[in-house]
């Protein structure tokens, strides 16, 4: 038997991406001369930062055949309850200016985002509701909440002291040097920990990892609880980077998590992908499109358009390859 | 001894239907309960005005509902049925007022067709996507659903001057119960002709049984001569189409155009459809149990406006609605289960 | 040491509160193979189940080497050295066959890593010192499925364990497989292992075992030395009683040729088929695993594409085979995989037996189905075929032994009155007497004068129905058989003989 071939579709999607990416950066650089300014690339990192986390936590969910929809509510919640305690802090005027109040803030959002990811998972290992049904209703339940708490208001953050756009080193925003610790901190705790690797597996096989006594209930609520907590800390982490928390916070967010997983080559139906290079190469793509479209100036309502079309693009792929049931 | 196991059978069978009438029609029972302490204690609900409101409220989310079930009964989902809604009122609100066709009963005619098929136009496509080219319909529709909300708003941005687009004629706010007090019962009528035909469509024909089985194993189902692509294709035809008519719905009760008229609706759609009993991963479920899931997650509405409760705990507490009755669906099928299981063995 | 490795002591299991196990008690020695046999239904399973830590016993202890052992989850029967190899593969296709040996017990380095370079180098010596030739490196969902299943055993060989569970091993084996296995599994005994042996298929447990134990209903009916092993005893023990005719007799006329396939091809397994089918006749097709016999006639009846080859059937040529088309043509086709492509597991069972004719009951204009026709026929069928159900409107399939199950299977079949039904395995886990009563229900359809076309790996089966085998080996058909002249040796080197032009 040796090596089955890999299909054309398979080889289209793992390099593919990576050709496209290279054509769109090719395009836009010559369509717009500050394409390629250091200064649009070091924002454009900056800008992926905050998303490329929340794929890493949609990674662990996906690993597993599971989605989370509730990404984009999740890190307003998060971010919205860290900013109200923010304002409780700084009622007396003071401004947040340590870094462990930083670390105090972002811990608060992360567990809250942890706690969202709680109850999905809980739901969804435990209850076994189907992922989508679970996480589309706590997308509407964590937003409503936080419109709540906040009694709709816009929270700004910048004027409490609570920014990173002037927290840079070398000249690259904090926000990336971040990114990066947790990409690659993911990335071996996918590949070097037992759970990783059994979370990999039971993807490929609910029931045979069952009967091996792997603990699938507890891996896949691990998951859950992994994706909210990064989405909580990149909830808090736009807000600082936005100056602050209006009701539309990573509204949609999902849709830019979701798409740059599968163009990352992380499969929707599971156990198949990897976060280095998965989460950041489908990421920067598509905010490499976003961001190109903005610099030609087109109309905003394009985008909607264009990342639906991305979802749609990058999912076909995805289901070509896989030969399963259809839902 | 063999009488006596014979009445015990007897017994676990009686319990066994009692058990699955009480399941059945849980949710109905919590309705009437609901409406009943409604009535009492409720101010402001106990009046002509506010149940003919209600029963108003309840006849589009019947109509696009109804759509939703049937995909749901094959484990799929159709997120783009909001978008579908946004985009019917956007167009038809422009052919109604802004083309040459405007003030004849043309626009009128025009603007039915239009809606329809852009509803056809979004199930064709969701369709061949899942069914022909095998995506997941979760991720297949959240795609459609951005796109076509997408030119909704793009549509809105570059044809009207706002976001709405108001001034429709009376013929055709009808069909929203709206342009004459009169016209008030004219969805109600669309709405109980959507729920026989769906029922109907369901328990008693082919493509109803085919449908179940589909939703359960489509291995199976192939195997035994079912055409599951076809099947599943027209699942998402008619979802669009009732998603489109729903749409029309809609903006005749609007008396306007709103390019973001669905946004907020999904929770509401798939509300009724999985409170009511149907379940999500597919094969159980009816047309009857969506009925009642419209009538009660409209009731919570009307009730929890009428109670002051802020607008943004809407969907909190809905969704806490939702995820309880998903979680009491799989509870009660796997007692059905075990209970039968417990019958075929004394029998 | 004591005398016996594990002893159960008066084991009992309910489930949703019907007992299933009633008090069993059995004892296992270390260096012994130990066969387990019953019929489907008997409680083996759940036996080793119990042992697996898959779940736990209601009442009842276990001793292992005198110590109490009480396992809660299949972790704890691993730690205990037990190992269990279930009846389905439980590898993962998208690891490498290193990462599946060590998936329950993942080495770690210094630093608490997973560590891949020891997986790797020890997991790859472990196949090499069992005499296997897999690449650790390699993916699973890259071999064959006769590998994939030695990758299983090799996994359980490779923690050293003292006591092996093997709950039907052989099913997807090829007999060089096999014979493979049986040798590790002399071996392991010979090491000291206790080695528990569940099967169907007597002859193997008669060629292996030290002592069989037989179950039925749920408790121990008798055990038997390896001297004393009787195969009438043995089955009457199983049955409960004596067991008359193993097979029925049909006197059936053979007409003329109702199908006639011409080369036809399914890469990468059917490398050009042809035969011919009569009236009134069963054809039985047998065929080592993977000489390509479910491939053949699954691209027959079109569930996987066809890629050359002529198909002429009842005068009409099948230019592009498809489920639903075959069927309106009258062909019926029963796969090998009951719960997956068979049946509606967790719909009742009158929904199940209607399914396949929903059309033809149906009005023509509205395509309304008479709720009063459906059960008519669905009693109709349940009685005929002695279906053992007490309400098929609220017992589901799920809830069938596996025998009943494949009854219902064949009735939604016999439904239709097929010209032609293909069967894929048409007996396996159906117990004893379901089987005689599946087989005249066979050989009555081809009496009205219907083809029958059976695929099974059980040669004795198909000498007792067929009558006519083709034997197909490598992709090919190498020999044709008939009745009267079976002869199971001539077979077996037909069966060979693809695999030798092979190698």
């Amino acid at each position: 038997m040796g090596k089955a071939r890999r299909s054309p579709l398979e080889f289209a999607l793992k390099y593919g991406v990576y050709t496209i990416f290279v054509v769109i950066v090719i395009i836009f650089g010559l369509s717009n001369k500050n394409f390629l300014s250091t200064s649009n690339i070091l924002l454009l990192l900056e800008q992926s930062a905050p998303i490329m986390i929340g794929v890493i936590g949609m990674t662990f969910v996906m690993m597993d055949g599971g989605i989370d929809i509730s990404a984009g509510s999740n890190m307003y919640l998060s971010a919205a309850v860290s900013a109200l305690l923010m304002t409780r802090m700084t009622a007396d005027g003071s401004l947040i200016t340590s870094a462990w109040q930083y670390i105090l803030f972002m811990l608060v959002s992360l567990c809250v985002g942890a706690l969202i990811g709680f109850f999905n998972g809980l739901m969804i290992s435990r209850f076994r509701i189907v992922p989508f049904i679970v996480t589309l209703i706590t997308t509407s339940i964590a937003r409503g909440l936080g419109m709540f708490f906040t009694d709709m208001k816009l929270i700004i953050v910048n004027n409490m002291g609570f920014k990173f756009n002037d927290k840079s080193f070398l000249g690259i925003s904090l926000l990336v040097y971040i990114a990066v610790a947790l990409l690659i901190l993911f990335h071996c705790v996918l590949r070097y920990t037992t759970y990783g690797c059994q979370l990999k597996a039971q993807g490929n096989n609910h029931e045979a990892a069952q009967k091996l006594g792997i603990n699938i209930t507890r891996n896949t609520l691990i998951s859950y609880v992994l994706c909210g907590a990064l989405c909580g800390l990149a909830g808090i982490m736009l807000a600082g980077q936005s100056g602050g928390v209006p009701t539309s916070l990573a509204e949609g967010y999902e849709f830019i998590i979701i798409p740059s997983a599968v163009l990352g080559g992380i499969s929707l139906f599971g156990g198949k992908g990897s976060i280095l290079p998965g989460c950041i190469i489908g990421n920067l793509l598509i905010n490499t499109i976003v961001n190109g479209l903005t610099m030609m100036s087109a109309n905003p309502y394009v985008y909607t358009i264009v990342r639906g079309v991305i979802i749609f693009i990058a999912v076909m792929v995805d289901s070509l390859n896989y030969k399963g049931e259809i839902r | 001894m063999a009488l006596n196991n014979k009445a015990s059978y007897e017994k676990a069978l009686r319990s066994i239907r009692l058990k699955r009438l009480l399941s059945d029609n849980a949710i109905l029972v919590i309705w009437v309960v609901f409406f009943a302490a409604s009535l009492l204690f409720v101010e402001g609900f106990a009046s002509a005005y506010n149940i003919k409101n209600y029963l108003s409220n309840c006849a589009p989310l019947l109509v696009v509902a109804a759509g939703l079930t049937i995909v749901t009964l094959n484990g799929g989902i159709d997120f783009s049925t909001t978008s579908v809604i946004s985009l019917v009122s956007t167009i038809t609100a422009y052919i109604l007022v802004k083309t040459a066709l405007a003030d004849t009963i043309w626009a009128i005619i025009v603007a039915f067709l239009v809606g329809l098929g852009i509803g056809a136009l979004v199930g064709v496509i969701n369709g061949l996507a899942i069914s022909g080219l095998k995506m997941p319909s979760f991720v297949a529709t959240l795609a459609t659903k951005l796109v076509f909300s997408g030119v909704a708003v793009w549509f809105g941005s570059v044809f009207y001057e706002k976001v709405s687009l108001p001034g429709l004629p009376a013929g055709f706010t009808a069909i929203g119960g709206k342009g004459n007090p009169n016209y008030w019962f004219i969805p109600l009528l669309i709405a109980l002709f959507v729920f026989v035909l769906i029922e109907w469509l369901l328990s008693k024909t082919v493509f109803g049984r085919r449908v179940y089985a589909v939703g359960v194993n489509p291995r199976t189902s192939q195997i035994s001569g079912i055409p599951v692509r076809r099947t599943i294709f027209f699942e998402f035809l008619l979802c669009g189409l009732l998603a489109g008519l729903a749409g029309l719905m809609y903006t005749g009760k609007n008396r306007a155009g709103i390019t973001t008229l669905g946004d907020d609706m999904f929770v509401n759609i798939v509300g009724s459809v999985v409170i009511g009993g149907t379940s999500p991963a597919g094969g159980f479920g009816s047309m009857r149990k969506t009925l009642y899931g419209v009538l009660f997650l409209t009731l919570l509405s009307t009730i929890l406006n009428l109670l002051g409760i802020p607008y943004t705990l809407y969907d909190v507490i809905k969704g806490v609605f939702v995820l309880i009755a998903a979680g009491l669906e799989l509870v009660t099928r796997r007692m059905n289960i075990r209970a039968a299981a417990k019958a075929a063995k004394m029998g | 040491m004591h005398e016996y490795i594990l002893e159960m002591q008066d084991i009992r299991k309910s489930f949703f509160g019907v007992e299933v196990l009633h008090g069993v008690s059995l004892q296992f020695k270390a260096g012994e193979v130990y066969g387990l046999v019953g019929e489907n239904g008997a409680g083996k399973s759940t036996l080793m189940n119990i042992i697996g830590g898959v779940f736990p016993a209601d009442s009842g202890g276990m001793l292992l080497n005198g110590e109490k052992y009480k396992p809660v989850t299949p972790r704890d029967a691993r730690d205990a050295r037990i190992a269990f190899i279930h009846q389905e593969l439980n590898l993962f296709s998208n690891l490498t066959v290193a990462e599946n040996l060590y998936i329950d017990q993942l080495p770690k380095n210094a630093i608490q890593a997973v560590d891949y370079k020891h997986m790797r180098r020890e997991g790859g010596e472990r196949l090499k010192s069992l005499g296997l030739d897999i690449s650790p490196n390699a993916l699973v969902s890259d071999l064959p499925m006769g590998i994939r299943q030695t990758v299983e055993i090799a996994k359980a060989l490779l923690m050293n364990a003292r006591i092996i569970l093997f709950d039907e091993p052989t099913t997807s084996l090829s007999q060089k497989e096999k014979e493979y296995l049986f040798a590790t599994i002399r071996a392991l005994k010979e090491s000291g292992v206790a080695v528990v042996y569940i099967s169907h298929i007597l002859e193997d447990v008669f060629e292996l075992c030290d002592r069989v134990s037989v179950l039925r209903d749920g408790a121990l009916i008798g055990t038997r030395e390896r001297d004393e092993l009787n195969k009438d005893d043995i089955v009457s023990m199983m049955v409960g009683r004596k067991l008359e005719h193993a097979y029925p007799v049909v006197e059936k006329e053979i007409g003329e040729v109702l199908l006639t396939v011409k080369d036809v091809q399914a890469p990468p397994m059917v490398k050009g088929c042809s035969l011919e089918l009569r009236r009134g006749e069963v054809l039985g097709i047998f065929g080592l695993m993977g000489a390509g016999r479910t491939e053949f006639v699954r691209a027959v009846y079109g569930i996987d594409p066809l890629k050359g080859g002529s198909i002429l059937f009842d005068g009409e040529s099948i230019q592009k085979p498809a489920p639903k088309d075959c069927i309106s043509r009258g062909i019926a086709f029963i796969s090998e995989d009951r719960r997956g492509e068979g049946l509606l597991m967790p719909k009742p069972v009158d929904d199940n037996l209607i399914l396949a004719k929903i059309d033809d009951i149906a009005t023509p204009m509205m395509k309304i189905v008479p709720n009063a026709v459906v059960d008519k026929l669905t009693d109709i069928s349940i009685q005929e075929l002695r279906i053992r159900v007490s309400n098929k409107k609220l017992q589901m399939a799920t809830n069938l032994s596996g025998g009943n199950q494949q009854k219902v299977v064949v009735g939604k079949w016999l439904m239709l009155e097929p010209k032609m039904l293909i069967m894929d395995e048409p007996t396996r886990g159906v117990d004893v007497g379901a089987k005689y009563e599946i087989y005249s229900l066979i050989l009555d359809l081809a009496k009205r004068g219907s083809a029958v076309l059976c695929i099974s790996s059980e040669m004795e089966e198909l000498m007792g129905i067929c009558d006519r085998i083709l034997i197909m080996a490598n992709g090919r058909f190498t020999g044709e058989v008939h009745k009267g002249s079976f002869d199971p040796k001539t077979i077996m080197n037909y069966a060979l003989q693809g695999g030798e032009e092979n190698g």
